[in-house]
């Protein structure tokens, strides 16, 4: 064979390993260069949360000024204050590149669902929405079962570190028991 | 030892001499092969694959997540250093295994960063990443008809999880319009291009391959697999009847199929002569009129549309039938016999509707196949085979 062949090859061989080494190189920078806001998760079907080894959940914010809002993509801007549950208020129709309000500390792009009745309003970041406002939360299968017992009987016990960058794009860069990391 | 069976059962018959049957016998025992150590190792390995896998598995959450992508990322290094050491060397058989091994093995990391670091996008972006990395190196590396097929099955899995990404493109292309997404992604005529597509795809693809000597095989398989797609394609087209409404938009999804078909004929051209190409042209030919045929809308499922739809679906696998005794395909002229056999059959059952489970009706049933059967053999017999090597 060819000496072009054999290049070519050697090319094709290494261009699977660098492509992998270079997706979580891409992640670790991602996280590097993010911020971290941690946001309780709950269930938004307690009966079922589980979905193979995915716990299907909604983030808790706390909306100021009311869940009552045009259901559009935009963002939330995080409200100053350092309360287990993050304050935020929805900006319609928010785009990266937008001005931000002087109290927003974060902005998190997404999609939001407003609520009604006894249903409450959702808010995922672009990328993590599953629809609804529902996100997927990979989790040990040996530990699946006891995610779920403690995302319905307590809460905000569970809660995840999402990586938000300067545009908005976040990202899960952890998830935290009472407080506590879980292994990656 | 089997070998050995068909030689005698073949010297018996008087079709080959006592000489001949010696020599074979001579060969075989000289040539054994003991499959029972083969499975013995088999065995062997496949256990201590599974044990390593549940030592793996049971302490997975304590090993730390640098660990776990650290050790992946090395395995597919070491695979690929294996594919280019036996492309090297020449050891066909060990390079094919260590170039599907790697094919998964990049699948697995991809799946291994998407669970740690908690990916969310959908599972088609994934499947995308991972055919862009692995077909250059399959390309060069792999030359089997089993690789092919592997490929072959990733590919077409991945254009099926990727629908939603079809119709978004079609929209941007401009050829359906903005704010119909969700209808035509449930629509009978969107399924019908979507299984159309991919058969074209793979045509032009089988016919690339093919023309690099060492693959040519593989790309004779891609070929047959592609036009296997495409009669089924076609049928599903024909039995299943698409609801009317949206007839611009079938109309430019129509062109699309005639774009392709194009294509595809114009690769099967370039890439093929004489008799292959008289045939594949032909069959793309009927397959795509037939297509076309499935597409018009039936009003409200009536008895001359069904009857109309049955009388189409017999004629194509009749003509299919037809190509394939003219071309020496034995195989094919055989499955269009069958298919045809069982839709006259269905036809039968249907025609009787509710006497379908009397005594009388499963012993005409039963006449009806004996007959097929008999009509078959004869027929079948009448084909003559392709010779040995010959392409397609």
């Amino acid at each position: 064979m060819s000496r072009t062949f054999t290049v070519a090859l050697i090319a094709t061989l290494v261009l699977p390993v660098l492509a992998l080494a270079a997706l979580v190189g891409q992640q670790e920078y991602l996280i590097a260069n993010a911020r971290i806001l941690n946001v309780p998760l709950v269930g938004y079907d307690p009966r079922d949360l589980l979905r193979g080894q995915y716990i299907a959940g909604q983030f808790d914010w706390d909306w100021a000024g009311g869940p009552s809002f045009p259901q559009s993509d935009g963002a939330v801007c995080v409200l100053q204050g350092d309360a287990p549950k993050p304050r935020v208020r929805f900006i319609a129709g928010w785009k990266a590149g937008d001005p931000a309000d002087s109290d927003c500390r974060m902005i998190v792009a997404g999609r939001g669902e407003p609520g009604r009745g006894s249903v409450p309003a959702r808010f995922a970041p672009t990328g993590l929405d599953q629809g609804n406002g529902t996100v997927h939360i990979f989790v040990p299968e040996d530990r699946a079962s006891d995610l779920e017992r403690l995302i319905r009987d307590r809460p905000g016990a569970l809660t995840v570190d999402l990586a938000v960058r300067a545009n908005g794009r976040a990202t899960i860069a952890g998830l935290r028991v009472n407080g506590q990391r879980l292994g990656r | 030892m089997i070998g050995e069976h068909f030689a005698r059962r073949w010297n018996e018959a008087g079709v080959i001499d006592d000489a001949a049957l010696q020599r074979i016998v001579a060969w075989e025992n000289a040539n054994r092969r003991p499959i029972w150590l083969w499975a013995v190792a088999g065995m062997g390995a496949l256990a201590i694959g599974l044990g390593l896998l549940a030592v793996v598995g049971a302490n997975w959450e304590t090993i730390p997540f640098w660990l776990k992508l650290a050790v992946d990322i090395g395995l597919n290094a070491l695979c690929a250093a294996a594919v280019f050491v036996f492309w090297q060397r020449g050891l066909a058989g060990p390079r094919e295994i260590a170039a599907l091994l790697l094919f998964a093995l990049v699948l697995s990391g991809i799946a291994l960063i998407g669970q740690i670091y908690q990916l969310q996008s959908a599972p088609w972006r994934a499947l995308v990443f991972w055919l862009a990395i692995c077909t250059p190196f399959l390309a060069l590396a792999s030359t089997t008809r089993l690789v092919g097929a592997l490929w072959f099955a990733s590919a077409v899995t991945t254009w099926f999880v990727a629908s939603d990404l079809v119709v978004d493109l079609l929209t941007y292309v401009g050829v359906l319009r903005g704010g119909e997404r969700t209808w035509w992604l449930a629509s009978v005529v969107f399924l019908k291009l979507l299984t159309w597509l991919p058969a074209c795809l793979f045509i032009v693809l089988g016919c690339a391959r093919r023309l690099w000597l060492p693959a040519r095989a593989q790309g004779d398989l891609l070929l047959q697999l592609a036009f296997a797609g495409m009669i089924v394609a076609t049928s599903l087209s024909i039995a299943f009847a698409a609801s009317e409404g949206h007839i611009a938009g079938t109309l430019a999804l129509t062109a699309v199929a005639a774009t392709a078909a194009l294509g595809a004929g114009a690769a099967l051209w370039f890439a093929t002569d004489g008799t292959m190409r008289r045939a594949t042209l032909a069959l793309l030919g009927l397959s795509f009129a037939a297509w076309i045929a499935g597409l018009l809308p039936s009003s409200g499922g009536t008895l001359a549309h069904d009857v109309l739809r049955s009388l189409l679906f017999i004629l194509y696998w009749a003509a299919i039938g037809w190509m394939a005794a003219r071309a020496g395909w034995r195989g094919l002229f055989g499955i269009a016999f069958t298919v045809i056999g069982f839709r006259l059959l269905i036809l039968y059952f249907e025609a009787i509707g509710g006497l379908s489970a009397t005594g009388l009706s499963l012993i005409g049933g039963g006449v009806l196949c004996l007959g097929l059967a008999y009509v078959g053999w004869r027929l079948t017999r009448g084909v003559p085979r392709r010779p040995a090597g010959a392409p397609l």
